[in-house]
């Protein structure tokens, strides 16, 4: 059978299966090995079977995704993060549409001990959504800026995706982590920027808290600082150049270990909690990246990126327009398929193609990162947008949540149409 | 069913919480000694990729069977009549253990073929021995395929129940060693 056609069959195979409730990790790995087989025969296949999956784990920078993932559960489950919607409430509540930006500048905040969204989304919901019922808020712009706000977690550094990006396109993290956080900063403040929007048009839906003095505002710093502490050690040493990426993540777990013990909110049950949360992440997550792994391969070997790559060249397309179809398929999967799983799948087929448009591989992850986490608050699996109705059912129903998340989708897609204008400044 | 599930989430929360736990420890310990001492903790690298990364990443593919937390799309499947899901539902239990299974033959016989060899690194002036970690491959996912040849029974015979997916559950999941 020719190898572009077993390319071709085995893409729509792999589709079909995730379609069908097959795991994603499965039709990577089962329509992968068949391909390999199909186009390379027995040996070849039973090769890259017995072998990819070990040499796709036993790696130093992989090994920090499970460093990161156990600093951001520890965080969740210990509460380390409690106070920090509450000390930018403290600053900022009295502003129009404080509490809304205090919720955006808590989740910026968690994002830097996370690298999950949805952990994101429901760590600061818990605390935010109820004080901004009770304020008097619009139930929709309350639940929509903290469902929001949870994405810039997987874009300010650690981002669990950005990692597996990097790995995949072979590019550097620290360089994807500075990128990230430029992206992650710019992404909340033009979500702030909707919050003050919304107030100008309707100012009732927004009603200004009180304000706090300047006592009361050290006293609720106070309360964050061994946040600030962690965030500057993890950070501080990974830029300064003083640790890898693996070693931020290590270090970062055991003052986030330190600090709930030292403060008795990491009891040894939610120490537990915080592991088994890891290892069910890693469990689902590794295995994908051997499937993504066997995928980058058939594609190669089937020569169906360069038959991708002319098939959009005879089209006419140029390089933005490219960009322009490969976003629209992002925002598309985004729909329908969690972030990393969609990532892994596509990028094998996707990386080629921008390489050869000569793209910067840093600035390509940063969008995809931006538009697969744009998928976690559309309709209609947006999974931060399930966890915020779940910690707010009593007073709001999905859809309102989701009319809540319009003013963000609106600056999302400011922000990537401007990502797109100026690929280079990024 | 159920004990073999508790078997397994146990045996995962011991050895993966346990491998998890030394290798923060570890490398905490290789940056103070790089940091203070000049030379970091001996095969830290070799250890922490060979050996627990390798075991962080494919020890709990049971466990996160067992808790069904494997990442797929139910958005399609969800929107099927109930009598539709439980043939899909079947059909994926079916390709994942053929496929788990496949994985399990082509990891073991790498992991004999590495054994036969007495397969090593160096480690600055020492031999670390890296053979026995490519078995950590075959046995977890061959207690994968065996749980989803179980799962496939279950399916059979009627007694398998599969709830609806809550994001939020999932990161507030309970650490007991039930299902």
């Amino acid at each position: 059978m020719d190898s572009v056609l077993v390319g071709v069959i085995s893409i729509i195979s792999v589709l079909t299966m995730i379609a069908m409730r097959v795991p994603i990790a499965v039709s990577l790995l089962g329509v992968s090995f068949c391909g390999i087989y199909a186009v390379t025969g027995q040996i070849p296949a039973m090769s890259m079977l017995s072998t990819v999956p070990y040499n796709s784990a036993a790696s130093w920078t992989l090994s920090s995704v499970p460093m990161f993932l156990l600093m951001g559960y520890v965080a969740y489950h210990s509460g380390l993060t409690r106070g920090l919607f509450n000390a930018a409430r403290v600053w900022w509540g009295w502003l129009p549409g404080g509490l809304a930006i205090a919720s955006l500048a808590g989740a910026g905040g968690f994002a830097a001990v996370t690298g999950s969204s949805v952990a994101c989304s429901a760590a600061i919901g818990r605390i935010a959504v109820p004080e901004m019922h009770r304020q008097g808020y619009d139930i929709r712009i309350a639940t929509g800026s903290v469902a929001a706000g949870g994405t810039i977690g997987a874009l300010i550094p650690p981002s669990i995706l950005l990692i597996l990006f990097g790995i995949q396109a072979e590019v550097s993290i620290n360089q994807l982590f500075v990128g990230g956080l430029f992206l992650g900063l710019l992404s909340l403040a033009l979500y702030i920027s909707a919050v003050l929007i919304t107030y100008l048009v309707y100012p009732e839906r927004l009603p200004r808290a009180q304000s706090y003095t300047f006592a009361e505002k050290i006293t609720a710093t106070k309360e964050i600082w061994p946040v600030l502490l962690l965030i500057l050690a993890v950070f501080g040493g990974l830029f300064g150049g003083f640790f890898t990426a693996t070693e931020a993540g290590a270090v970062g777990s055991f003052f986030a270990i330190l600090i709930g013990v030292l403060r008795r909110t990491l009891t040894r049950e939610r120490f537990v909690e915080s592991v088994v949360d890891t290892l069910l992440a890693s469990g689902g997550l590794f295995v994908i990246a051997v499937g993504a792994n066997l995928f980058t391969r058939l594609v190669a070997i089937s020569g169906l990126s360069g038959e991708i790559a002319m098939w959009m060249g005879n089209l006419g397309l140029d390089t933005i327009g490219i960009l322009i179809v490969i976003t629209l398929i992002y925002l598309l999967l985004g729909m329908f398929l969690e972030p990393i799983g969609a990532m892994l799948l596509t990028l094998p087929l996707f990386l080629p193609i921008i390489v050869s448009h000569g793209v910067d591989k840093i600035w390509f992850g940063l969008l995809v990162a931006k538009l697969l986490e744009i998928g976690m608050i559309t309709p209609p699996v947006g999974l931060n947008v399930f966890v915020i109705h779940s910690v707010s059912k009593e007073y709001v129903k999905l859809e309102q949540v989701f009319a809540g998340i319009l003013p963000f989708l609106a600056a999302d897609l400011i922000l990537i149409v401007l990502m797109l204008a100026t690929r280079s400044f990024f | 069913m159920r004990a073999f599930e508790k078997f397994i989430s146990q045996a995962t929360m011991f050895f993966g919480g346990m491998v998890l736990c030394l290798m923060v420890l570890q490398i905490m310990i290789d940056v103070v000694m790089r940091s203070f001492f000049g030379a970091g903790f001996p095969a830290t690298v070799e250890l922490v990729s060979k050996y627990y990364m390798v075991t962080v990443s494919f020890l709990p593919v049971a466990f996160t069977e067992v808790k069904r937390r494997h990442i797929e799309a139910t958005i399609f499947s969800d929107i099927l009549p109930q009598s539709m899901k439980s043939p899909i539902l079947f059909g994926g239990f079916i390709i994942s253990t053929v496929v788990f299974g496949a994985l399990t033959l082509g990891t073991g016989r790498e992991a004999f073929r590495q054994t036969s060899q007495g397969a090593y690194v160096e480690a600055g002036a020492m031999d670390f021995y890296t053979w026995p970690s490519y078995w950590i491959l075959p046995i977890s996912f061959g207690l994968m395929t065996i749980l989803l040849a179980a799962r496939v029974i279950s399916v059979l015979s009627g007694t398998f129940h599969d709830g609806p997916h809550d994001p939020l559950e999932e990161i507030d999941s309970h650490a007991n060693g039930d299902t």
